[in-house]
């Protein structure tokens, strides 16, 4: 009565809207929403965390049976089934990347490297790739046996490494 | 017998004095109260104490050994480290960081896969198990500060 008299607009509940922001949305809910909301928050991070775990071991079993299988190609000898168990789990190998000892190389195109597990491993050399050694971009031809190297490539399904970036690494 | 409730009543300890300069004039107060209130007080804080100190002793053996436990997992994480290509791939970071943006998704799988995962979490949970035990430590011995000053006034 008073208010309609003075003209005075009756003055209006604050809205969470109208004083911005998520903290004053958040502080606006109770408990139980924030407890749910949090929960929800770390299930999904769980989930991704997972998610990427699952992607990640898949690479590295795809690339580890691809090299089983395809071993007689890249490296001789007899069908990997006559000769090679099948590897447990932790000893999968890294598939996007390998570093290690130059064992053999065929000049432009392909190296056969021990990585530090002291497995062979080959490595593909396209015309992408970059091969650095010190602060110099070095040509193919240059690599040699006994050179440490750092590869980083992706996996192809013949149990290579398609070589993208290739860093010889100075021991001296 | 007047004379001997006098002396009885007479202010001895500074609160009593302090308080019978307040009340000068008035009659005393019943100073029986007080004391029994400090006897009692002092008793719940001896008890608090005694009940704290075996805590206390339990949270700095556990502290230490929590201490110890991360210092192996650390060494242990070091040793796994330097033996796994990671660093090598983590390395590249500072040398071709051009290139490393040029091939991101190649070299964050690279260098997930090589992480030594068992390594980091074992160091990860000694950490935070270090770090819950300290706060408990640290808890236990501010508990007993407070309690030890209380009894002491």
């Amino acid at each position: 009565m008073d208010n309609l008299e003075n003209n005075n607009p009756t003055p209006q509940a604050e809205t969470p809207a109208s004083t911005g922001g998520l903290s004053s949305l958040a502080s606006g809910h109770s408990r139980l929403f924030k407890f749910l909301a949090l929960s929800l928050i770390e299930l999904i991070v769980l989930i991704g965390v997972f998610a990427l775990g699952i992607n990640i071991g898949l690479h590295k079993a795809r690339f580890t049976y691809a090299w089983i299988n395809q071993y007689p190609k890249n490296f001789g000898g007899p069908q990997p089934a006559q000769f090679m168990p099948v590897p447990p789990g932790n000893v999968f190998f890294n598939s996007h990347g390998v570093s290690g000892q130059i064992l053999s190389t065929n000049g432009t195109s392909s190296l056969i490297i021990k990585d530090s597990d002291n497995n062979e491993k080959t490595v593909l050399i396209g015309t992408g790739a970059v091969i650095r050694e010190n602060f110099e971009t070095i040509q193919p031809q240059s690599l040699k046996a006994g050179q440490e190297i750092v590869v980083i490539g992706e996996p192809n399904q013949q149990g290579q490494i398609q070589a993208r970036f290739v860093r010889v690494i100075d021991n001296n | 017998m007047d004379k001997a409730i006098s002396s009885a009543n007479m202010p001895h300890s500074p609160l009593e004095l302090s308080i019978s300069r307040q009340l000068k004039g008035e009659p005393m107060p019943e100073f029986s109260g007080y004391l029994l209130e400090k006897i009692n007080l002092r008793l719940k804080c001896e008890r608090q104490l005694k009940t704290l100190k075996p805590k206390l002793w339990l949270a700095s053996f556990v502290m230490l050994s929590s201490l110890a436990l991360l210092t192996f997992a650390v060494i242990f994480l070091a040793k796994d480290f330097s033996q796994s290509p990671s660093y090598r791939f983590l390395d590249l970071v500072f040398t071709d960081f051009g290139v490393i943006v040029a091939n991101w998704q190649d070299y964050i799988y690279s260098v997930l896969e090589s992480l030594p995962l068992g390594a980091l979490a074992l160091t990860l949970s000694a950490g935070l198990a270090s770090m819950l035990i300290t706060d408990f430590g640290v808890h236990q011995w501010s508990s007993f500060r407070k309690i030890s000053s209380a009894a002491r006034h």
